[in-house]
C-alpha cells in the first residue's frame, strides 16, 4: 500500500510560475475597432437620411454609407486627437475639417467633376447636397471626442436611431417612385443594415471598454463574446439579403447600392496615387530616348477627371495597371504583415498571461471533472471472469476506461459500487463487489450459482456502461 | 424590452400601410434587439455557481494564501459577459489585483472584481494569491454577480451568499533573554501561596472550623482519637496571563481612535511570541486585552490553560483584536485582579511609558500576584519601578520578526 | 465465529438504538459508535458543546444495558479517593466505602474540569481495570465502561487531558447539532414527558454485552485488511501536520472497533469499510499536530480525512487470479 500527500514543494513551484498582474489601463485590439464601428454606425445613418432626401428630390443618392462613414471617420480621429493649442484652434480645425469633408463629398459627384471640368463652376456648386451631408458626417464624428463618453453615446445611438431610422424610410418611400425610389431602396436597405450590425456591436464593445476601465481587467479572454457580438454582425448580413429579396428590395439597386462606394474608393485611390503615377510618367519619359532602338514604352497618360470611375479602364496604359497592381500588392503585404506580427504579439501576450492564472473547461453537469482522474493507464490485462474475484476485477477494468467510473485508489468496493451504481444504475456491480468481499474479505467459499453467474454480470455491465 | 416590441409593431402596421417594406427591416431590428436581450434577462442569472476557496482558513502573519475563485456556467446558453463582485475586508493584498477598488455600500471593504465570457457549460478557475497577509480577521464575501447581454445591457444580477473567513495570526518567533543568567521570565512567583492543591499531600494538621468533611483524614483521626485534616501543598502550577495594553500611545485617552500602528503590531508579535515561550515551559497561560473582537464583550479574553494547543487560541484571540482600546488598561487589571487565582502571574506588556502603567501594576502586585513589565519602547528596563520591568526587541522589525529579545 | 452470533449482534444493535431512541433524538450515528465501543470493550470520550445530550446519551445508554450506573461530577476539588473510595471509621474499625468507580457503566462529567492527579487516577482504572486504594488491589466489575463528556469549547478552570492519556479512550465521539427535524422532535417529546430517560426500556444485561464482546474478538479480519488498517495508522506519523502520529495502540483499538462495528453489522468479518467508518472515531484524538501547522489552520480532522484520501486499498490479489494472455 502507498499514500502520498499533496506536495507543499509542488504548489510552490505554481506560486512561482504565476503570470505577472493584468495591468489596470492596458488597452486591448478591440477597444481600436470600437470608433471605427462607431463612424460606420453613424456613416450608415446619415446615408440612409441623404437617400431620403435625394429621393425626395427625386434622384439617386450620390454618396453612400461608406464614404460617409469614412468622413464620420475623419472627424471621430480629428476630434480624439492630442489638442495642439486648445479650444480655438480645435474649433477651427474641426470647422475646417467640415469644410474639406464637405469640399470632398461634393467632388465626389461625377456631375460636379463633369462641370467643373467644363468650366462651369457655378452649375457645379448648385449641386451641393452632398457636400452638406459630408460636411455633417465630419461634425458628427465629434461627438464621440471623449472615451468615456462612448457608452452612453451608442446608448442613445440605439435608442433613438432605430424609431429615426423609421422617418426616411417612410419619406423615401411616400416621396420617390421609379428608378429613384429604387436607388433609394437599394441605398437605405445597405445603409440601415451596416447601421444597426455596426451600432449594436459599438454598443457592446463601448460596454467592455467601460468594465476595462472600471475594472482594470484586460479582455483578451472574451474571445467568445467578440465572437458572439460578430456572429451577430455576419448574421445580420447574411439574414439581409434573403430578407431583401423576401421585402422585394430589387437586386439592381442592391448592386448599385454596393458598387458605387467601391467606385468612388477607386476613384479616391487614384488621386492618391496620382503623384505616383506623375513619376512613373516621368521616368518612362526620361528613359525613352535611353533605350535601344526597337524598344519602346508606351506613353503613360492621367486619369482625367471629368470622367466616371467607370470609364477608368480605358485610359490608362498596361504600365499603368502594372505600377498600380505593385503598388496595391506592396500595401497588402505590409497591411499583411503588420497583421501577422500583432497577431504574433498577441498570442504571446494571451499565452503568458493565461497560464497558470486561468483554468478554462467545458463541464456537463453532474460535476464529473471533480472527482480525480482515471488512474493511469496500465498494460492491458485481461482478467478470467469465471471467478468472483477475476469478474470483479475484469469489471473495474472495463471502468478503469471512464474517469467517473473509475475506482479511486483509496476507495473501497462497497463504496464504488454504490456510486457506480447510482451513475449507471444496475445493481451488477454491486453483486460483484459482494461476491469479491466474500472470498477476499470473509474467507468464505461462493456457491456455485453465484459463481456461475459472474461473467453475466460483467457482460451486463459493460452494456450498461456501453449505453449509459 | 415591451417598448421595443410595441415600436416593432408599429413600425410594421405603419410599413403595411404605407406599402413601406424598408419599415420591416427596421421593426426586424427593433424586435430581434429586444428577443435577445430577454433571453439572458430570463435565463442568464440561472445555473451559474459561483466558488470561492481559500488555501487555509488560519495563517500566520506574512504568509501567502492561495485563493481559488471557480464560475461555472451551467447551462446551454452561452454568457457574453458575467462580473464577480467579491467583497474583501480591506488589507488583503492580492498579488493578481493589486489596485482593488473600494466598495462603495460598505466600509472597509475592497471589491475583487472578475469578468468572464463563459460559452455554454463553460468553468473557469482562477488562482489568486493573498500575499503577506497581515494579522487580523477578515472574511471573504458576499459576492455580487452580474450577467450582461450581447449587447452589454445589464440582464441579471444576483447575490452569492456564502462568506469565507481567514484569520491571520500573529508571528511567534524565539524568545533570547539578555542577561541569559537573569531568571527565565514568568518564573517569579507571587508573595503568597493562597491555593493549596489537593493533588499534592504533604500531612495532616488539627481538624479547624470551616475544614469539609472530604478533609478529614479518617484513618489518621481513628488512630489519633482526634479530628485532624489532610495539608496540601501550595499549587506549583504557574498561570501566567499577558495583559496586553492595547493603548499605544502616552497621551491620548483610551476612547480616542489614535494610535501607532507599528507599536501595535510590535504587542501583537511579543504576545504571541511569549505565550508559545511559556507555554513550551509547561505553564498555564491566558491573555486578556481591552479590546473588541467582534463580539459585544469590551474585554478580549482566553482563560490560562496549558498544552501546546492553547497556543493556537492565543493566535486566534490577538487575530481579533484592534488598537482601539475598549477602557483603560488599569480597568482591565483590575477587572483580572478579581477573575485570577491567587499566586498567578500577570504579564503586562505596553508600548506606553512604564510610568504611565506602574500604579496600577503595583497594585496588583499588593493584591498577592506576580507581576512582570514588558515594553516594547526602548526605555524599559529595570526594577525601579517596584516590579521587574523588561524591554522586548523585534529583530529585525515587526514585519518579519526572526527572534524576541528581552533585556 | 457463527453466523448466529453475528445476527446476535446485529439484533444488539437495533434494541439499544430503539430502545434510547425514546430518549434520544437525532444521535444514530453517535450512538452506533457508542455501542461499537461498548462491543469493542472501550472507553468513549463523549466531547461537544453543552447542550447537544451528551449526558442524555451516556445515561440512556447504560438504563437501556440494565447495568449499574454512577456519575462523577469533574470539579477542581475532586479528590482521586471521591472516585476510587476510601476507608472510613466505623465504630472504631475501617470499612471499605466504594466509589462511584465500582459501578458498570461510570459517567464522568467535565472530565477536564477535574485536577490532573484525580484525571490520571480515573485513567489509571480504564486501563487496568482495578483499583489500589490503601495498598490493597480491587478488581472493578465486568463489564466496566467509562464514558467520559467534555466541553472543548468553555476552558477556563479546566485541565486539559494530557494526550497519553486520550490513548485510553477507544474512540472520541462528536454529537453535533441535530437537523432541523430532529430538533422539532426533540421538543415534542420533552413536551410529552417531563424526564424523557423514563420511557428508556432495559433491554439488554451484563452477560449479553459480554457475550458479544467475546464473539467480536473473533470476527474475521483478512490480512488485506490488516495492512490497510496499519497503513493507515502509519500513514498518521507521517503527514506534515502532525508532530506526534497514532500509537500502535491506536492500530489495536482501530483492529478491535473495526471488529466491533462489523458484528454490530451483522458480520463475522471485517470490510475495509468498517475501518474506515470508525477511523475518525478512533485516530483523531490520538494525534499530535505540530503547532505551526495548527496556527495555519490544520486539525486533526482534515489530517485523517487526507489519511483516508491518499492510503490506497488495494483490491488485486499479489497472485490470483493469474491474468489471461491475449
Amino acid at each position: 500500500m502507498v499514500f502520498g500527500f499533496p506536495d507543499p514543494e509542488a504548489v510552490a513551484r505554481r506560486v512561482e510560475r504565476d503570470p505577472p498582474p493584468i495591468r489596470k489601463g492596458a488597452r486591448d485590439g478591440h477597444s481600436r475597432l470600437l470608433p471605427v464601428l462607431q463612424a460606420i454606425a453613424d456613416g450608415s445613418l446619415l446615408a440612409v437620411c441623404y437617400a431620403a432626401l435625394q429621393a425626395a428630390l427625386g434622384e439617386a443618392p450620390l454618396v453612400g454609407p461608406i464614404e460617409l462613414s469614412l468622413f464620420a471617420g475623419a472627424g471621430i480621429a480629428w476630434a480624439r486627437r492630442r489638442r495642439w493649442t486648445g479650444p480655438m484652434a480645435d474649433m477651427v480645425g474641426s470647422i475646417a475639417l467640415a469644410v474639406l469633408g464637405g469640399a470632398l463629398a461634393w467632388f465626389l459627384d461625377p456631375a460636379v467633376r463633369v462641370a467643373l471640368v467644363g468650366g462651369h463652376t457655378e452649375a457645379a456648386l448648385g449641386l451641393h447636397l452632398p457636400g452638406w451631408v459630408g460636411a455633417v458626417a465630419v461634425l458628427r464624428g465629434r461627438t464621440h471626442a471623449a472615451r468615456e463618453d462612448d457608452e452612453d453615446q451608442q446608448d442613445r445611438m440605439l435608442r433613438f436611431g432605430i424609431p429615426l431610422l423609421a422617418l426616411p424610410w417612410l419619406v423615401g418611400h411616400l416621396a420617390s417612385e421609379g428608378g429613384a425610389e429604387r436607388a433609394f431602396i437599394g441605398t437605405a436597405y445597405i445603409s440601415t443594415l451596416m447601421f444597426a450590425a455596426s451600432a449594436f456591436t459599438a454598443l457592446g464593445l463601448a460596454r467592455l471598454e467601460l468594465v476595462r476601465r472600471t475594472s482594470g481587467e484586460a479582455a483578451g479572454s472574451r474571445r467568445s463574446w467578440l465572437l458572439l457580438v460578430g456572429g451577430v454582425a455576419l448574421g445580420v448580413t447574411l439574414l439581409g439579403i434573403p430578407a431583401a429579396a423576401l421585402l422585394g428590395v430589387p437586386v439592381a439597386s442592391l448592386t448599385a447600392a454596393l458598387v458605387g462606394p467601391l467606385r468612388t474608393l477607386l476613384l479616391v485611390l487614384l488621386l492618391l496615387s496620382t503623384p505616383l503615377i506623375v513619376a512613373v510618367a516621368a521616368l518612362t519619359e526620361l528613359l525613352g530616348p535611353l533605350l535601344p532602338r526597337g524598344i519602346t514604352i508606351p506613353r503613360i497618360s492621367l486619369p482625367r477627371l471629368d470622367t466616371v470611375p467607370a470609364d477608368i479602364s480605358s485610359t490608362p496604359t498596361i504600365v499603368f495597371f502594372a505600377v498600380l497592381a505593385l503598388l496595391l500588392v506592396a500595401e497588402l503585404l505590409l497591411v499583411g504583415l503588420y497583421l501577422w506580427y500583432r497577431m504574433q504579439e498577441r498570442r504571446r501576450a494571451a499565452a503568458a498571461e493565461v497560464a497558470g492564472f486561468e483554468e478554462r473547461a467545458i463541464v456537463r453537469p453532474p460535476d464529473e471533472a471533480s472527482l480525480p482522474p482515471a488512474p493511469p493507464a496500465s498494460p492491458r490485462r485481461r482478467f478470467d471472469p469465471a471467478s468472483p474475484v477475476g469478474a470483479y476485477l475484469a469489471a473495474l477494468e472495463e471502468l478503469a476506461a471512464r474517469a467517473h467510473l473509475a475506482r479511486r485508489a483509496s476507495e473501497t468496493p462497497a463504496a464504488h459500487a454504490r456510486r457506480v451504481g447510482a451513475s449507471i444504475g444496475g445493481p451488477s456491480l454491486g453483486r460483484l463487489a459482494a461476491a469479491y468481499q466474500l472470498v477476499r474479505y470473509a474467507g468464505a467459499p461462493l456457491a456455485t450459482r453465484e459463481t456461475r453467474r459472474a461473467p453475466r454480470r460483467v457482460e451486463e455491465l459493460r452494456r450498461r456502461i456501453q449505453h449509459g | 424590452m415591451t417598448g421595443w416590441l410595441a415600436l416593432a409593431a408599429a413600425l410594421v402596421a405603419t410599413g403595411a400601410a404605407a406599402n413601406a417594406p424598408g419599415l420591416v427591416v427596421v421593426a426586424a431590428i427593433a424586435a430581434g434587439y429586444a428577443t435577445l436581450t430577454r433571453l439572458w434577462t430570463r435565463f442568464g442569472a440561472r445555473n451559474v455557481s459561483y466558488e470561492r476557496r481559500l488555501g487555509a482558513s488560519r495563517a500566520v502573519a506574512g504568509d501567502s494564501v492561495a485563493l481559488d475563485i471557480t464560475v461555472w456556467n451551467r447551462k446551454p446558453l452561452p454568457l457574453p459577459w458575467i462580473a464577480v463582485d467579491d467583497l474583501l475586508t480591506e488589507g488583503l493584498t492580492v498579488r493578481e489585483r493589486p489596485d482593488l477598488d473600494h466598495a462603495d455600500e460598505r466600509q472597509h471593504r475592497r471589491l475583487l472584481r472578475n469578468t468572464w465570457a463563459l460559452t455554454w457549460f463553460e468553468r473557469v478557475i482562477r488562482h489568486f494569491h493573498l500575499d503577506d497577509v497581515r494579522r487580523g480577521a477578515y472574511e471573504l464575501g458576499p459576492a455580487r454577480l452580474r450577467i450582461r447581454d450581447l449587447f452589454g445591457r445589464d440582464a441579471a444580477d444576483d447575490e452569492v451568499e456564502g462568506r469565507t473567513t481567514l484569520t491571520v495570526v500573529p508571528r511567534s518567533v524565539p524568545v533570547t533573554q539578555v542577561p541569559t543568567d537573569r531568571a527565565p521570565l514568568g518564573e517569579r512567583r507571587a508573595p503568597s501561596s493562597l491555593v493549596a492543591d489537593p493533588a499534592l499531600f504533604s500531612g495532616v494538621r488539627p481538624f479547624q472550623a470551616g475544614d469539609g468533611l472530604r478533609r478529614v483524614h479518617w484513618r489518621a483521626t481513628a488512630r489519633l482519637g482526634a479530628p485532624v485534616s489532610r495539608r496540601y501543598e501550595p499549587a506549583r502550577g504557574r498561570t501566567v496571563v499577558i495583559a496586553v495594553d492595547v493603548q499605544t500611545l502616552d497621551d491620548v485617552a483610551h476612547w480616542e481612535m489614535a494610535y501607532d500602528d507599528d507599536a501595535f503590531e510590535t504587542l501583537c508579535v511579543v504576545a504571541a511570541s511569549l505565550a508559545r515561550r511559556y507555554l513550551d515551559d509547561g505553564a498555564s497561560v491566558g491573555i486578556a486585552a481591552a479590546s473588541f473582537t467582534g463580539t459585544p464583550q469590551r474585554i478580549a479574553w482566553l482563560a490560562p490553560r496549558a498544552g501546546m494547543g492553547q497556543v493556537a487560541r492565543v493566535g486566534e484571540l490577538l487575530a481579533r483584536i484592534g488598537p482601539v482600546s475598549s477602557m483603560p488598561f488599569g480597568a482591565l487589571l483590575a477587572w483580572l485582579a478579581r477573575r485570577l487565582p491567587s499566586g498567578a502571574t500577570v504579564v503586562a506588556l505596553s508600548a506606553r511609558d512604564a510610568r504611565v502603567v506602574a500604579p496600577v501594576l503595583r497594585r496588583l502586585g499588593r493584591s498577592g500576584f506576580a507581576v512582570e513589565a514588558i515594553g516594547v519602547a526602548s526605555t524599559w528596563s529595570g526594577d525601579a519601578l517596584g516590579f521587574p520591568v523588561h524591554a522586548a526587541h523585534l529583530t529585525p522589525d515587526w514585519q518579519h520578526p526572526d527572534g524576541l529579545r528581552l533585556s | 465465529m457463527t453466523d448466529g452470533a453475528a445476527a446476535r449482534g446485529q439484533r444488539f444493535l437495533a434494541d439499544l438504538e430503539s430502545a434510547t431512541g425514546r430518549a434520544v433524538v437525532g444521535a444514530e450515528a453517535p450512538l452506533r459508535l457508542l455501542v461499537t465501543t461498548l462491543v469493542a470493550g472501550g472507553h468513549a470520550l463523549l466531547e461537544d458543546v453543552p447542550g447537544v445530550g451528551k449526558t442524555l446519551l451516556a445515561r440512556a445508554v447504560s438504563m437501556a444495558l440494565g447495568l449499574s450506573f454512577a456519575r462523577v461530577q469533574g470539579t477542581p476539588d475532586l479528590l482521586p479517593t471521591d472516585v476510587t473510595g476510601s476507608s472510613i471509621l466505623e465504630r472504631g474499625e475501617f470499612r471499605f466505602v466504594p466509589g462511584p468507580i465500582f459501578a458498570n457503566i461510570v459517567l464522568v462529567d467535565e472530565i477536564n474540569r477535574a485536577t490532573p492527579r484525580t484525571q490520571s487516577s480515573l485513567l489509571e482504572a480504564m486501563q487496568e481495570r482495578q483499583v489500589t486504594v490503601e495498598g490493597v488491589t480491587r478488581d472493578l466489575p465486568e463489564p466496566f465502561i467509562v464514558l467520559a463528556t467534555q466541553n472543548p469549547v468553555e476552558l477556563e478552570g479546566t485541565f486539559a487531558l494530557p494526550e497519553a492519556q486520550l490513548d485510553r479512550f477507544l474512540v472520541r465521539i462528536r454529537l453535533g447539532y441535530p437537523d432541523e427535524d430532529g430538533e422539532r422532535r426533540i421538543s415534542r417529546r420533552h413536551q410529552a414527558a417531563a424526564e424523557p430517560l423514563d420511557e428508556v426500556p432495559t433491554v439488554a444485561d451484563a452477560a449479553r454485552l459480554l457475550a458479544l464482546r467475546e464473539a467480536a474478538r473473533t470476527v474475521r479480519v483478512a490480512s488485506e485488511v490488516e495492512s490497510y488498517i496499519v497503513a493507515l495508522v502509519r500513514a498518521t506519523r507521517e503527514h506534515r501536520d502532525v508532530r506526534l502520529g497514532a500509537s500502535p495502540r491506536a492500530s489495536v483499538s482501530l483492529y478491535r472497533t473495526a471488529q466491533a462495528a462489523a458484528l454490530l453489522a451483522g458480520r463475522d468479518f471485517v470490510l475495509p469499510d468498517d475501518v474506515r467508518g470508525v477511523a475518525a472515531a478512533v485516530l483523531e484524538h490520538r494525534l499530535l499536530l505540530d503547532i505551526d501547522r495548527e496556527l495555519r489552520g490544520a486539525t486533526a480532522e482534515g489530517v485523517v480525512a487526507e489519511v483516508l484520501d491518499a492510503v490506497e486499498l488495494a483490491v488485486e490479489p499479489a497472485e490470483e487470479p493469474a491474468p489471461i494472455r491475449p
